[in-house]
């Protein structure tokens, strides 16, 4: 072993989640996913194939069929209601129709959400597990760096870069990826350190693993399970925080569709067209739900407790 | 103790010089040149050259931090040249507004959530404690300007009881109009905060609640409301400590939105309109400020944590 395993200091341990205790056997045992969770899964998966076709119809420049161009301006028909016969999710103020601006939006939230995340969980769970195996003074510089960032207010940063730069597709996922890298560095280090107090990891050591192997081998893919767990909570975190700044009017340049817009769009007609923004909010509230859903079933399952940071 | 409580005033301080140099770098992220943006294209070339000179733009980056910095801890934060004021003073107005509104967010969090907490520990599996963890769970998926669009449309649209976007009236002048207009907001975001520190605050009970000084407490035959109020929630309540720290934090971020949302005239409604006319120092100075009252709020919170938790008192 790298270094000798001392379990992380309770300054730093903030607030976990602990499972209520199984009042039975038999409660301890039914450990399978619930109905929600499968309901969530059909959701999130419905949402892929959206952004999945909006961004093939996007690369290859094809339309989708029997979906409306997202951006047609065409105030003859503004405000539709939902179930309408031209419309199936209504039309918002200019006359948009609402499921080809949805669908439009997944494909933001889908492509910032999923390359934020991933690059998280790759650069943070390796700088993480690297640091949190070989201690030193590497490791007290990586954390005193991760605490430095992670007492930046995230927000703020974000909208000022946003008004030093300006905002794209582009500068929005470079920045929120950067954001995210402190956490998952944080909260790998901390799983590695729980790992390396575990009987088994001690024993492959002791059957003479070489440090490299044990990294890859042993540490690395149970990492990786707690942070996807993690990174699922995450994506929904993404999806929020380009809501909220597309809400500000900080998001991709008009006249592109994300949900948050869409929100903020229908906002001045809430008393005569309350689905312009109902629509759009609901698919995000449900979106976000499902991915909490997921995230908790999954740790649920495989008994995954957030390590003690 | 003493020594502890050193070292994280050293590291403080190190985080602090990291968060101001972050605010003041965000600058110098401006494709082309700062001084050419902030006086737009009308600008005669003395008042440009003079606004190089002020901003310094003529030195080095590093030149430019110490004097930048040496000014602020002054309190000269530069000048806004959109609003013709000083940062510090623009600043000094709006802050009291946005402090309010993250006081009360704290005040209603708390009162809501320790109770339902520590209820539905005590009463885990209960159909009380069901609702709790269901509700919260729910909450948690609603970012807070969803929830604050949801309450417009009840209480401002459907009911008409409450303004959705009412004309700022402050503390001092009208208390009772005051509270009213920021009801909605601060519901807004306190929903979000009593879901989050409900959750954290059944799931620390319910681990006291296991622990071997509880099982004393009722071998002793203390009564209910002793074992929860005397030897329970202090214990649990620790990692809520933390949690209002980052709560602080968030409800600050969740202030831009909100101010957004219901035309509060607060930090957050200058940061934004600061953004939209490209007045780049007042956006370094507001970043500066927030940043710092976020990193200085935790390390309090760091702080009292030591001086809460008698374990960490000999580390």
């Amino acid at each position: 072993m790298a270094r000798s395993s001392t379990p992380a200091p309770a300054t730093e341990s903030p607030a976990t989640e602990v499972e209520a205790p199984a009042a039975s056997p038999a409660q301890a045992k039914r450990r399978t996913f619930g109905v929600l969770f499968w309901l969530s899964l059909a959701w999130i998966t419905l949402v892929l194939l959206a952004a999945l076709a909006s961004s093939l119809s996007h690369w290859f420049n094809f339309d989708l069929p029997g979906i409306k161009d997202p951006n047609r301006i065409n105030p003859a028909d503004a405000l539709l209601p939902v179930r309408h016969v031209d419309a199936w999710l209504g039309t918002d103020s200019l006359g948009r129709d609402i499921l080809a601006r949805l669908i439009e939006g997944a494909r933001i939230s889908v492509t910032i959400a999923l390359i934020t995340v991933t690059f998280g969980i790759v650069v943070g769970g390796l700088i993480g597990t690297a640091v949190g195996f070989y201690g030193g003074w590497v490791e007290r510089l990586a954390m005193g760096a991760v605490n430095v960032s992670l007492s930046f207010p995230g927000l703020i940063l974000l909208l000022g870069v946003v008004a030093m730069v300006g905002s794209s597709l582009t500068s929005l996922t470079v920045v929120l990826s950067v954001l995210a890298v402190p956490g998952y560095v944080r909260f790998a280090r901390a799983s590695t350190l729980s790992l390396m107090q575990q009987d088994w990891v001690t024993a492959s050591s002791v059957m003479g693993a070489q440090d490299r192997r044990i990294v890859t081998r042993v540490l690395l893919p149970n990492v990786l399970l707690t942070l996807i767990t993690f990174g699922l909570l995450a994506l929904g975190g993404v999806i929020v925080a380009e809501g909220t700044l597309a809400f500000l009017g900080f998001s991709i340049p008009v006249p592109q569709a994300t949900w948050g817009r869409m929100i903020a769009e229908g906002k001045p007609d809430l008393d005569t067209s309350l689905h312009a923004t109902l629509v759009p909010a609901t698919t995000m509230f449900l979106t976000i739900l499902s991915l909490n859903l997921i995230g908790d079933g999954l740790r649920r399952k495989y008994a995954i407790r957030d390590a003690r940071i | 103790m003493a020594k502890q409580i050193a070292m994280k005033f050293g590291e403080l301080i190190i985080v602090l010089l990291v968060v101001s140099f972050a605010s003041f770098a965000l600058l110098s992220l401006v494709p082309g040149d700062p001084a050419f943006v902030i006086l737009g294209e009308n600008a005669t070339p003395e008042a440009y050259e003079e606004l190089r000179e002020d901003l310094g733009l003529n030195d080095s980056i590093f030149v430019r931090y110490v004097g930048w910095l040496g000014d602020a801890v002054q309190g000269d934060l530069g000048r806004s040249y959109r609003l013709n004021q000083d940062v510090s003073t623009t600043l000094a107005e709006r802050l009291p507004i946005t402090i309010e509104l993250i006081a009360l967010t704290l005040i209603v969090g708390i009162v809501v959530s320790v109770p339902l907490g520590t209820l539905s520990a005590w009463k885990a599996g209960s159909r009380f404690d069901r609702i709790v963890t269901t509700a919260s769970f729910g909450i948690l998926a609603l970012p807070s300007f969803l929830i604050a669009i949801g309450l417009i449309i009840v209480f401002a649209v459907k009911w008409g009881v409450l303004p959705a976007t009412p004309a700022w009236v402050p503390f001092t002048e009208d208390p009772l109009q005051n509270l009213k207009n920021v009801i909605l907001p601060v519901a807004a975001t306190s929903l979000a905060e009593i879901a989050v520190l409900t959750r954290v605050l059944r799931s620390d009970m319910l681990q006291v609640l296991q622990s071997n000084h509880i099982e004393t407490a009722r071998a002793k035959g203390l009564s209910n409301r002793r074992i929860l109020l005397r030897h329970a929630l202090p214990q649990a309540s620790l990692s809520l400590l933390t949690l209002i720290g980052l709560q602080i934090a968030g409800a600050m971020t969740g202030a831009v939105v909100l101010e957004q949302i219901f035309a509060i005239p607060g930090i957050g409604l200058m940061l934004l309109a600061a953004i939209q006319t490209r007045d780049l120092v007042l956006v370094q100075g507001t970043v500066l400020v927030v940043a710092t009252a976020y990193v200085v709020i935790n390390f309090l919170i760091d702080l009292t944590y030591q001086f809460a938790d008698p374990r960490l008192r000999h580390g």
